[in-house]
Formats: structure tokens, C-alpha cells, sequence
């Protein structure tokens, strides 16, 4: 029932793609489009929560490959995801029924928009890997012409074929993986993938693969590339769904093949998940501090965030494969948490963003300050979004983080030495990408919202729209339920980590006061109720300290200008200032960074110039190279297009004489 | 032995041969693009009509299940472009690029083509069909000079060459065919039906040698590397209905043949297989195509060498062989014929609309012209091979099935398609997207025929008729 | 009396291979006309032989066809050409004769190589006729492949139609069918040459392929 439910509501958001191509002069249809998809989202959310008895369900529709047919089911994880990716659908459109009046060609994104939603749901309800790949590929393709929006920058063009190019390549990888799944007769479909027997060999090959096709699209490093470009071209919506949503539903794909169709893993099966993880949880968070556009920022802090979740996933198959199932549940239950988690506050923030950028039409940090006297509605909402992507208690973000390191404090019960030592310095990759991460959004709000406005556009700016704001501070308030019950979120989890790791965490609600304990209570626990309510209590107290020993009224002063006349907003705090700790001491080495310093001489009038490039080895060393190498060789076999008639002729002629010697010997 | 029969597969030859004819004393262009769609369609119902009677075969002609495949989508594809080719021939004659002259020559040779790509296809005696081809490559190079030119005459001079020594390499190939099954069959020895049955009893190493001239001979016609070079120019210099059917119609026939020898090739244990060398030049086209793709700055030459890359995917599809890969080869085949003449129908207007064929003066199109742009996006979305339309399907099924029994192989098969997707995708968001470049007159577009294509294509990519795949299947274990 | 009569054929054939070497070796217009006459006479002798041998009278059309055809109409139409055209003047040949002979003699050990072990079981007359007439094919390649102009071009091509002749007329029995579409197809491929040529003259100066390559003008 459910199963058939959300079919039906898949099909139903392909029509609404066509009612808006059939509608497009109707001056509504904007709302109309996004008020369908709310309520469509709405249902295919109670059907992934809806009990569906112990009984996974399945449905086989008479599409695609004809011999197989398309395959859908929905178990306890495709339900997960199922709630997340609706979850994060269905706030996105509510927080478009406002945003989308900004757009001057709404029938670039309406038709598209409904697509993009179904290819997401189809891709976790998939059940072969024929369907899958039309999901896969569909919502790719949907997500590109999202992209190609805002067509006429030049910049989005570029960020739309980079983005449908690493598409297609994760895509040809997957296509490669399944291929090796579903060998030589072509049995397509998970059920008979699952009972195939695997050599080492090829599940080697899977895994690199699987890496390879759902890395690219999650955005695990070194093929992250697209993303921060993609990102931020498309509208703050599908930003926000690209970045919260459909990276989940790679992890998702990643989870399906390795846990789940690939058999019984391994131990060395974690280190590959474990290290791009770690990567990318470095290279996300650095680039995120140093970014000064803020839809890329919050990109790049979407590639660290990744990073957190493919460390655990490592971590759950290390523990899986040597049959730890208690510390193997903690850590899937990390990663899943945290997606979860990160799905809510990542949509607040590029809701946040997306109301920066319409309220005030600027997207670089170092041109706003002050919102938050201009707009500070948003700016409360996108506080809390920051202190949860933090991963500050009492929100939702401290949760899953801390559960992932109390799963790597678990590690030295692995009886393997490679992982026994590999996973310490992954965990202190986390930690230190935690410590940025939370320094990268001190750096985004100092800069944006405190301070004074460095430009009268943020001067100008507003508080967006009543949907809009709605919507921030309905997903701001999930995370705060979040870190505040994350015992119930646990306990929902638990049947997939029984499912796919074989053990369960010890079942939360039992325990007294909405604490969480990882392990034992005696180990470990946390309590963010508690920790709430400490945090209020010293907040109140510290203000009625305040207000009853000093004044009891706020004053304002002109800010301190160390004696000079002039204070021009410029003279504050940058976010490039902010950086340059970090782009000083990791800069040769991250980032490639040349710093050029243009000082007049003494008496001269000019302005002295400082200029900054930062670019990304990763670009250089990896992509660069390959298409100067593709260049090369197109422009060397385009001799082959300018031969004479003769030569042609002389190349048949060769292959015919070739072929000749070949067959007579 | 039916008679009907005899009557349908007659007027598949007989209608187009009297409509040349007709078309070629009509002196009243309209009339004459009338008379040419009118006998088109004729010519695709009968084709229709041959899906419900019962195949058989007797005389000159006959009809099995891998030539009923060709038969209908060559006349479906015959049928749509004829009423595409009216709008767009309409068009030219309004510029003064084409005089009525010229059409009625035109007319007449279109409809002879026809009738030697059916002939070819429904021939049962391999001299006959080699005939037909012969045919079919003088009707097109008449047709691709038609503009007079200097750029147009040397693109039909080149086509004329190089497939006058494709057609004669052929020529010698069925000679040596004859000779290896005379000594088995006698006088019968040209006849598919007997060949087929006795195959095994003929000499392995001359059947080895005449395959090495029938595949470079009608490969020259399918477009493999590297013997493709007439074929970028000829798609680019003719009209664009005949770069439509060029792609569509033509590349299918020549690997018609091709399949015919390599199943006389498969049926002969003795023999080589004739795998290794379609695979081999499936590979060198695909590859070369690829990166041919990236210094192209004419749209129509664009799409010639995305032709040559599918040709080189279907060689390579069919060269694999098994029930899996044939099915998508012929599937391929299939959708590509129907993606790309969709593709030519909308850049022929595009190209009219912007009065140029050069890619750096064509831009922003879904601005400027929504439905052309928007079907250009979609037709080559289609050809690079993303969901939900069909070429995905094949690609999807060619490559999972490569990389299971042969993974090396997969690797440059994937590595070109990579390529060629990036060429093409590179292209399309700077020709769609983007501020749009200045119009140079109206167009009324046909876009009927683009559309039925395209949903062709996209219903394909979703559901499979079960009819269709029954008949894919048993072809695909007809080629082995 | 048999093998007198095979050694015949062979004979015939093997003349018609020496044609063609000297198809190769001439190097002046005028003079490469008159050799493709003898080749095509020494084809219509050897297709005729072939007839009275297999008692198939209708090899004896196909002769006849050689004869009037190609060794009168073709020859005086292509003098009529270059006449107008006023090219008499020495061909040009890429990379040198000494090398294309040397590549010749390559090719005829390779058509031998090939063909004979392939055709073991066929009757002997055939054997040695595929043979000489797969060389005939390829030197007619060769030629179209080191000439530049457009005249030797065609002639090269129309050579190798009459190996493709050879080898037809000498397969036992194969149907009249396909002798006479071979016929039909080199009118039809000659017609049609005879028009781009015609046409060639109208836009170039001469029928050198180079010319008409340079008009290409980086076109891509």
C-alpha cells in the first residue's frame, strides 16, 4: 500500500511537470506548481512513515528492460530516505511559493522542478538497476536544467556541463559496478544481485566503482568539483535540495550497493569510504572557510558534511566485517543521523541564503554585514542554522557528530592493525574539520549579519516573504526537536541498522530523561534536553545579572575607530581577513594560494593592492591536465578531417591490404 | 507460399519506383512534394501491412524477422521525413537556394532511393542487393551535389569515390561469397535462404577472405573508421532531410548487409569470427568520432560524426554478440535512426532560422526559438544516452553486458562514450543556452515529424512493447 | 586440350595483370588512355574465353560490352576530356615509380598468398583467375591512391571494375544478373563522373583533386 501510494504520487509529480508546460501563460502557475509538489511531498512522506507491517513490500511495473521490468520496493531504509528526500522536497516548495516569485523565467524551473522531485523518490525506491539508472540519470538530468536557469552567465553554463559530465561519468561507473553485479546473463534486479555469489576481486571492483558513481554525485573529494559550481548557479531552492537532498540520495545508493547487494564485507572494504571521507571532510571545510560567495560556501560545507557521513559508513563496514555489531549499529546510525541531520540545516541555510540574496541581491559575504538589523528575521533563523551545521549542542548537528566519535573511540577493538591505525587520524581529521567547520560559520555570520552594511544593497535589505520565513523557522525548529529527542530519531533508525549491519543500539527510549548513551549509559551519554535547559538557564541568568547590576537599558555607540576621523564600513573585519589564518598556514599546501602585494612607494598617491588567487589543486593537477590531454588529441586527430580524397582513400586502401596480411597468415 | 504477400513486398519496391516517375513529370514543386509524401506514406502502410502477414519468401524478394525490423523503420523514417522535407524544401525555394527544377529532380531521386533501400533490404539474392545499394549511393550523391556548390560538389565527389570503391570492394567480397558456396550449392549460390541453411558445408579460409572485403566495402557505407570520410561532408553540404535520411536510413542498410555476412560468417564453425573485427572498428569509430566531435564548428558536420560514433557502438554492440548485446545493437540502431533524423529535422530549421550552420553563430535557441531549442535539447540529451528515452536503454544494456564478460573491452567503449558526451553536451548548452544570436528570417517549422520522433523515443525509453522485444529477440538469436 | 585451355585463361589473365602494372608505370595522360584501351580489350579476350570455355554464351555479351564500351567509347570520351580540358601534360606521381612497383609486386604476392590456399577446392581455372583478378583490384586501388589527377583517378577505379569483371566471369556459373548490373553500374558510375566532371571544369581550372581540396578553406 504504501509502496503503491508513493507511485502514484511519483506519477503524479511527473504530471504536474506537464500541467506546467500546458499551463505555462497561466499567471499562478507558479504557486499552483509548488502548492501540488507541497501536498505531493506531504504524501510521500506519510507513506515512507506509514507502518508498514513487518513485511518489506515490492511491486514490479512492466517498464523498462522488458525481461526484468521495473522493480520498486520500499524496506526500512528506502523508507528513511524516502522521508528525508521528501522532508527536504516538501520545504523546499513551501519556501518557493514565495522565492519563486523572484524568478523572471519561472518556466525555466517549473517543468523541471516536479522531475527533479520524482527522479529523487524513484532512485530509493528503485529495486534493479535498470530503474535505479533511469532515476539516477533522470534526476541528474532534471538537476541540469535547473542549473542552466539563470542560462545567460556564462559562469552557470560552465557549472551546468561540468556538473552533467561528472553526472554521466558517476553514471558510466555505476553502469560498470552493476554490470559486474548483474554479470554475464544480465539479472538486473537486486533480488537476484543479492543471491550472486561475489569474488574478492569483483567486489573490490564494485566498491571502487560505487565510490567512483556515488562519490561523484555526493560530492566526496576529489570529485567534488561540480559542486560548488552547480550549487549555487541554480535558484536557492534547488540549491537547497541539490545540496541537502540529492546528495543524501547517492549516500543512499552507496548504502544500497555496499551494505546491502554486495554481500558480507570485508574489513578492508572501510578504508576506501574512510579516507575519501576524510578528505573530504578537509578539503569541504577548508575551501568552505575561505569562500567569500555564500552559496558556494555552504556548498563546500555540504563536501565536508559528506565527508562526516562516508567516515562513518567506513566505519559501520569495518565494525560489520568483524562482526562488532553493537559498534557497527553506533556507526550507521552516525551516518544515517547525520543525514538526516544535515538535510534539515543545510536547507535552512540555503533558505537563509537564498533570502540574503533576494532581500539584497548579493551573494558575496564581503558586501553584506549588518543583516541582521535589516533583516532580522532571517538573521535569527540562520543563526540557529549555523550553530546546528556547527555541530553545537543543543542542536541537532552536535548529535550525530558525537556519535560518529564515540564510534571511532570504539576502534581499538578492531582486531586489523591497517584500520586500528588508520582510523585515529581519520578521527582527528573529524575533529579538526569539525573546529573549522564551526569556524567557518562564526566567519559567515560575523561577516554577513553583524558588523555595519558594506554596501547600501545590504543596507536595503528585507525580510523575504511570509512562506519563506515559515519555512526557516519550521526546519530550524525540526532541529532543534532533533538535538533535543534524538532518542526517537535513534530508535527509528534502529530496525535499518539491524537490517544492514546486523546490530542494533541499545533502544533509547528506555532511558530516563531523553538521554542518549551510545554504548552503556555507564560509558557514554548525552542528554541535549539537559544541556538546553543548562544553556537557557545560564543565558537568563546571565542577562538578569546583567540588567540588574548595570544598565537595564541596551545602549548604541559608534564603533571604536582607533582614533582615525573616518570609519567607512570597509575599515571592518573581512571575511578574507577572517581566512587569512588559515589561508596562510594551509595555504601552500590546500589551496596553491599566490598572495600579490601591490604597495606604493612612499609619497605615491595610488592605493596600495593586495590580490589574492586561491586555486584548487584538485582542478589543477587532475582536471586540467586531462582536458588539455583531450585538447591535445582532438586537435591531432582533426588532421584526420582535412585529408584529400586520396588520402582517404589511402587509409581504406591500408586497412584493406592490413586486413589481407592478417587473414593470410 | 502466399501471394499477398508477394503484392506487399512488391509495392514496397513498386510504389516509390512509380512515384519517381510521377514526381519526375510533375513540374509543379507542391504537387510534387505532395505526390512524394503521399507515396511515402503509401509505402509505410504496406510496410505495416507486412508486420500482420504471415513472412515468407520465394521469388527475388522475401522477409524474415531481421529485415521486417529494417523495412519498417526505414519506411516510417522515409514516411516522416517526406513531410519534413516538404516544409523545408518549401523554404528553400522562398530563399532562392533551390529552384523548382531542382526539386523535381530532388523528388524523383528521393523516392528512388526509397525503392533501392527497400529493394536492398527485401532482396533475396545477395547480387541483387548489392545492386540496390549501388543504387541507393548514386540517388544520394545526386542528391547531397544538389546545391551546386563548390562545398557541395566536392562533399558529393568525395561520397562518390570513396563509395564507388566501398561498393566495388563489396562487389568483390559477393563474388568470392559466390564462389565459396558454388562448389556446395551450384547455381543457387547467391540466394540468402539456401546460403544460410548450407553455410557450414562452405570453404572457411575464401569465406575469411570475402568477409574482409564485404565488411570494408558495405562498412564504408555504414560509416566505420576509417573509411567514413565521405560521410561528415555529405551529411553536412546536402539538403537536410537528406542528412536526416542519410543518418537514419542509409548507415542501416549498409549494416543490414553486414549483418547478413556476419551471420553466414557465424554459421560456418570454421570460419574467423567476425567479432574481433567489428569490435575493432566499432571502437576506432567510436573513439575517433569522439574526439573529432570536439573541433567541429558546422552543426550539421556535428552530428555526422555523432552518426559515425553510434555506427561504431552498434558495430561494436553487434561484434560482442549474445542475446543481450544484439538485442541492444539492434535497439540501438533502432533509436538512433529515430534520434538523429529527430536531431537533423530541428537543426535543418535551425540552420534556416539563423541563416548559418556555423555552431559559434547559433545561440541561445530555447530563447529565442522555444520549441526548435528546446527539441534540439532534447533530441541530443537522447543521442548522448541519458534517461528516459531510449539510447540510454541500449547503452545501459551494451555496456553493463561488455563490462561483465569482457571488462577491458568496456573500458574504451566507456572512455569514448565519456568522450563524445562531453563533445556534444559542450556544444548544445552553448547552442541552447545562453544570450541568443541574431535571427535571420522566419522559419515555419514542421514540427510534427520531430515530435513524433522524439516521443518514439521517449516511450521506448520507458516501455518496450512486448511484440517488439519477441522480435528484437529472435533477431538478436538469429545473429548469434 | 584442357590444359592448353586453362593455360590460356591464365595467360589472358595474367596479361591483365601486366596491363595494369603498366597502368601504373605510364606516366602521361594520353599514354595511360591507350593502355586502359588494351586493358580493357585484353578483359573482353580473357571474358571471352571464359564463355567458350564454360559454354555460357552469355559471357559473350559481357565481352562485347567490354569491347565496345570500354575500349572505344570510354577511351575516346576521356581523350575528348583532357583534350578540352588541355592536360596532356605529364601526371604527376606521389612517392616515386620505383617505390609503387615495388608496393605493385608486394600486392600481387599477397593476392597469390591469399587466394590460392583459400581456393584449394574450386576448379582450377577459378583458382588462378581470383587470383590475378583480387591483383587487379588492388593495383587499381593502389593507382587511384598514388595519382593525383582526377582522369588517372577514374582510370585506376574503371581497373579495378575490371578485376571485379574477371573474377565474376571467371566464378562457374555465377548468374548473368550480376555481370550485367556491373555492366549497368560502371555506365551509370561513368555518366556520373562524366557530369562532376564536367561540372568540375565549370568551377575549377583543372580536374587535379588538389584544387578542389583547396576550397575546403578550413572548413571543419
Amino acid at each position: 500500500m504504501p509502496l503503491y501510494l508513493a507511485l502514484i504520487c511519483v506519477g503524479a509529480l511527473l504530471a504536474v511537470s506537464v500541467y506546467a508546460i500546458v499551463q505555462r501563460r497561466n499567471p499562478d502557475i507558479s504557486r499552483n506548481v509548488y502548492r501540488l509538489c507541497i501536498a505531493l511531498c506531504g504524501i510521500l512522506f506519510l507513506a515512507a512513515v506509514m507502518p508498514r507491517g513487518a513485511h518489506v513490500v515490492s511491486a514490479t511495473l512492466p517498464l523498462g528492460l522488458p525481461w526484468i521490468g521495473m522493480h520498486f520496493r520500499i524496506d526500512v531504509l528506502s523508507a528513511f530516505f524516502l522521508a528525508v528526500v521528501n522532508l527536504g522536497g516538501a520545504a523546499a516548495s513551501a519556501y518557493a511559493i514565495g522565492y519563486g516569485a523572484h524568478e523572471k523565467d519561472p518556466m525555466r524551473v517549473l517543468p523541471f522542478y516536479p522531475a527533479f522531485l520524482a527522479g529523487m523518490n524513484v532512485v530509493v525506491l528503485a529495486d534493479d538497476a535498470f530503474a535505479f539508472l533511469v532515476a539516477w540519470e533522470f534526476m541528474s538530468l532534471a538537476s541540469w536544467a535547473l542549473v542552466l536557469t539563470h542560462h545567460h552567465e556564462a559562469e552557470n553554463r560552465r557549472a551546468g556541463f561540468i556538473y552533467l559530465l561528472m553526472a554521466s561519468f558517476g553514471g558510466f561507473a555505476l553502469l560498470m559496478a552493476f554490470g559486474v553485479l548483474g554479470g554475464v546473463d544480465g539479472a538486473y534486479d537486486f533480488a537476484s544481485i543479492r543471491e550472486s555469489t561475489k569474488e574478492a576481486w569483483k567486489a573490490g571492483l564494485v566498491l571502487a566503482l560505487a565510490i567512483v558513481g556515488m562519490g561523484s554525485k555526493a560530492g566526496l573529494a576529489p570529485l567534488h568539483i561540480w559542486l560548488p559550481l552547480a550549487h549555487p548557479a541554480a535558484p536557492s531552492h534547488v540549491s537547497a535540495l541539490m545540496s541537502g537532498v540529492m546528495t543524501k540520495v547517492a549516500v543512499y545508493g552507496f548504502i544500497r550497493v555496499i551494505f546491502d547487494l554486495l554481500g558480507p564485507p570485508a574489513f578492508w572494504w572501510s578504508v576506501e569510504p574512510m579516507t575519501f571521507g576524510a578528505a573530504s571532510a578537509l578539503i569541504g571545510v577548508l575551501f568552505a572557510t575561505i569562500q567569500s560567495d555564500l552559496k558556494k560556501l555552504l556548498a563546500y560545507s555540504t563536501i565536508e558534511n559528506i565527508g562526516i557521513i562516508f567516515i562513518a559508513l567506513g566505519l559501520a563496514l569495518a565494525f560489520k566485517a568483524n562482526g562488532l555489531a553493537l559498534p557497527a549499529a553506533l556507526a550507521f546510525t552516525a551516518a544515517l543521523l547525520h543525514v538526516f541531520n544535515h538535510s534539515l540545516f543545510k536547507s535552512l541555510l540555503f533558505f537563509g541564503a537564498g533570502a540574503v540574496l533576494s532581500g539584497s541581491g548579493e551573494r558575496s559575504i564581503e558586501r553584506l554585514g549588518g543583516l541582521i538589523h535589516s533583516m532580522p528575521k532571517t538573521a535569527f533563523l540562520f543563526l540557529g542554522g549555523c550553530v546546528a551545521i556547527s555541530a553545537l549542542p543543543p542542536l541537532n548537528g552536535f548529535v550525530s557528530e558525537w556519535l560518529v566519535f564515540q564510534a571511532i573511540l570504539l576502534s581499538p577493538s578492531l582486531p586489523q592493525w591497517t584500520v586500528k591505525l588508520l582510523v585515529p587520524a581519520i578521527g582527528v581529521a573529524l575533529a579538526l574539520s569539525a573546529a573549522l567547520g564551526a569556524g567557518c560559520y562564526i566567519r559567515v555570520y560575523g561577516v554577513a549579519f553583524l558588523g555595519r552594511p558594506r554596501s547600501e544593497a545590504a543596507r536595503a535589505a528585507q525580510d523575504p516573504d511570509r512562506w519563506s520565513l515559515g519555512t526557516m523557522a519550521v526546519l530550524l525548529t525540526l532541529c532543534l526537536m532533533a538535538g533535543l529527542l534524538p532518542s526517537l530519531l535513534i530508535d527509528t533508525i534502529s530496525p535499518a541498522a539491524r537490517d544492514f549491519v546486523g546490530g542494533r543500539m541499545p533502544t533509547q527510549a528506555e532511558l530516563a530523561w531523553l538521554s542518549i548513551a551510545p554504548v552503556a549509559q555507564s560509558r557514554s551519554s548525552y542528554n541535549g534536553l539537559l544541556v538546553f535547559v543548562f544553556i537557557l538557564f545560564s543565558a537568563y541568568s546571565a542577562k538578569w545579572v546583567i540588567h540588574k547590576f548595570g544598565s537595564s537599558r541596551s545602549r548604541r555607540a559608534p564603533a571604536w575607530d582607533c582614533g582615525y576621523i573616518e570609519t567607512s564600513p570597509t575599515t571592518q573585519y573581512t571575511g578574507s581577513s577572517f581566512a587569512q589564518p588559515i589561508r596562510r598556514t594551509l595555504g601552500v599546501l590546500a589551496f596553491s594560494v599566490r598572495e600579490r602585494l601591490d604597495m606604493p612607494a612612499p609619497g605615491d598617491m595610488r592605493a596600495a593592492r593586495l590580490s589574492v588567487d586561491i586555486k584548487d589543486r584538485i582542478f589543477d593537477y587532475l582536471y586540467a591536465p586531462l582536458t588539455r590531454a583531450v585538447e591535445t588529441c582532438a586537435s591531432g586527430l582533426n588532421i584526420l578531417s582535412l585529408l584529400t580524397i586520396q588520402e582517404y582513400l589511402a587509409l581504406v586502401f591500408g586497412a584493406l591490404v592490413f586486413l589481407l596480411v592478417l587473414v593470410a597468415i | 507460399m502466399s501471394s499477398d504477400l508477394f503484392m506487399v513486398s512488391n509495392a514496397l519496391i513498386g510504389i516509390p519506383a512509380a512515384a519517381a516517375i510521377a514526381v519526375a513529370l510533375e513540374p509543379e514543386y507542391r504537387r510534387s512534394a505532395i505526390i512524394n509524401v503521399c507515396a511515402s506514406g503509401a509505402t509505410f502502410l504496406f510496410a505495416l501491412v507486412l508486420l500482420i502477414v504471415e513472412p515468407e519468401s520465394g521469388g527475388y524478394l522475401f522477409v524474415d524477422d531481421l529485415n521486417i525490423v529494417f523495412i519498417v523503420l526505414s519506411t516510417f523514417i522515409g514516411f516522416t521525413t517526406s513531410v519534413y522535407s516538404a516544409t523545408y524544401i518549401d523554404h528553400e525555394i522562398e530563399t532562392g537556394r533551390l529552384t523548382s527544377a531542382n526539386v523535381r529532380f530532388y523528388h524523383a531521386m528521393y523516392q528512388a532511393l526509397m525503392c533501392a533501400m527497400n529493394l536492398a533490404l527485401l532482396a533475396s539474392n545477395i547480387g541483387l542487393m548489392w545492386v540496390a545499394v549501388e543504387v541507393a549511393t548514386l540517388t544520394t550523391v545526386l542528391m547531397v551535389g544538389i546545391y551546386r556548390t563548390p562545398h557541395a560538389l566536392e562533399a558529393a565527389w568525395k561520397y562518390f569515390i570513396l563509395g564507388s570503391v566501398g561498393i566495388a570492394l563489396a562487389l568483390f567480397g559477393t563474388i568470392l561469397v559466390y564462389m565459396a558456396a558454388e562448389p556446395v550449392l551450384g547455381h543457387d549460390a547467391m540466394v540468402w535462404k539456401t546460403l544460410m541453411q548450407q553455410a557450414s558445408r562452405f570453404d572457411p579460409r575464401m569465406l575469411n577472405v570475402a568477409f574482409v572485403f564485404l565488411m570494408l566495402g558495405y562498412g564504408t557505407k555504414v560509416g566505420l573508421a576509417p573509411m567514413h570520410a565521405w560521410l561528415p561532408d555529405a551529411h553536412a553540404e546536402g539538403p537536410t532531410p537528406i542528412s536526416a535520411v542519410l543518418s537514419g536510413l542509409l548507415l542501416n542498410v549498409a549494416l543490414y548487409a553486414v549483418l547478413r555476412f556476419k551471420m553466414l560468417l557465424t554459421a560456418n564453425a570454421a570460419a574467423i569470427t567476425p567479432g574481433p573485427l567489428m569490435i575493432t572498428l566499432g571502437l576506432a569509430s567510436l573513439i575517433m568520432a569522439a574526439f573529432m566531435l570536439y573541433r567541429r564548428d558546422d552543426i550539421k558536420r556535428l552530428f555526422a560524426y555523432s552518426s559515425i560514433e553510434h555506427m561504431g557502438i552498434i558495430a561494436f554492440a553487434f561484434g560482442m554478440g549474445g542475446p543481450l548485446a544484439n538485442f541492444a545493437g539492434l535497439l540501438h540502431m533502432t533509436m538512433h535512426s529515430l534520434t538523429k533524423s529527430a536531431i537533423f529535422f530541428s537543426v535543418g530549421h535551425i540552420a534556416q532560422a539563423k541563416g548559418t550552420q556555423k555552431i559559434a553563430e547559433i545561440r541561445g535557441l530555447t530563447q529565442s526559438q522555444p520549441a526548435l531549442g528546446w527539441s534540439l535539447v532534447a533530441g541530443v540529451v537522447a543521442i548522448i544516452g541519458l534517461p528516459p528515452l531510449g539510447i540510454f536503454m541500449s547503452e545501459f544494456l551494451v555496456v553493463s553486458s561488455t563490462f561483465a564478460r569482457q571488462p577491458l573491452l568496456a573500458i574504451p567503449l566507456v572512455f569514448g562514450l565519456l568522450l563524445a558526451f562531453g563533445a556534444l553536451l559542450l556544444r548544445l548548452i552553448g547552442m541552447a543556452f545562453g544570450e541568443p544570436s541574431r535571427d535571420a528570417g522566419e522559419v515555419k517549422a514542421s514540427m510534427l515529424p520531430l515530435y513524433a520522433h522524439l516521443s518514439l523515443v521517449l516511450l521506448a525509453g520507458l516501455y518496450l512493447p512486448s511484440h517488439l522485444v519477441a522480435w528484437f529477440q529472435n533477431v538478436a538469436r538469429l545473429l548469434g | 586440350m584442357e590444359h592448353l585451355t586453362i593455360d590460356i585463361a591464365h595467360v589472358l589473365a595474367g596479361a591483365l595483370v601486366l596491363t595494369s602494372f603498366m597502368l601504373l608505370y605510364q606516366d602521361r595522360l594520353s599514354g595511360l588512355i591507350n593502355i586502359y584501351t588494351l586493358h580493357a580489350v585484353v578483359l573482353s579476350l580473357s571474358v571471352a574465353w571464359q564463355a567458350y570455355y564454360q559454354d555460357a554464351p552469355h559471357l559473350y555479351v559481357t565481352a562485347a560490352i567490354a569491347v565496345i564500351f570500354k575500349a572505344v567509347i570510354i577511351p575516346f570520351s576521356l581523350r575528348r576530356i583532357i583534350e578540352r580540358l588541355r592536360i596532356h601534360r605529364t601526371v604527376e606521381v606521389v612517392g616515386g615509380v620505383g617505390v609503387t612497383m615495388l608496393i605493385g609486386i608486394f600486392l600481387m604476392a599477397l593476392s597469390l598468398v591469399v587466394m590460392l590456399p583459400a581456393t584449394a577446392s574450386a576448379d582450377p581455372l577459378a583458382r588462378e583467375d581470383i587470383a590475378f583478378a583480387l591483383a587487379i583490384v588492388l593495383l587499381g586501388l593502389l593507382m587511384m591512391v598514388t595519382r593525383r589527377n582526377a582522369v588517372s583517378q577514374i582510370i585506376g577505379f574503371m581497373s579495378l571494375e575490371n578485376g571485379l569483371i574477371l573474377a565474376a566471369a571467371g566464378a562457374n556459373g555465377m548468374p548473368l544478373v550480376v555481370e550485367i548490373s556491373v555492366a549497368f553500374s560502371i555506365l551509370i558510375a561513368f555518366i556520373v563522373i562524366g557530369i562532376f566532371l564536367f561540372r568540375i571544369r565549370e568551377r575549377f581550372d583543372n580536374v587535379d583533386l588538389f584544387e578542389l581540396d583547396r576550397v575546403r578553406g578550413g572548413r571543419s
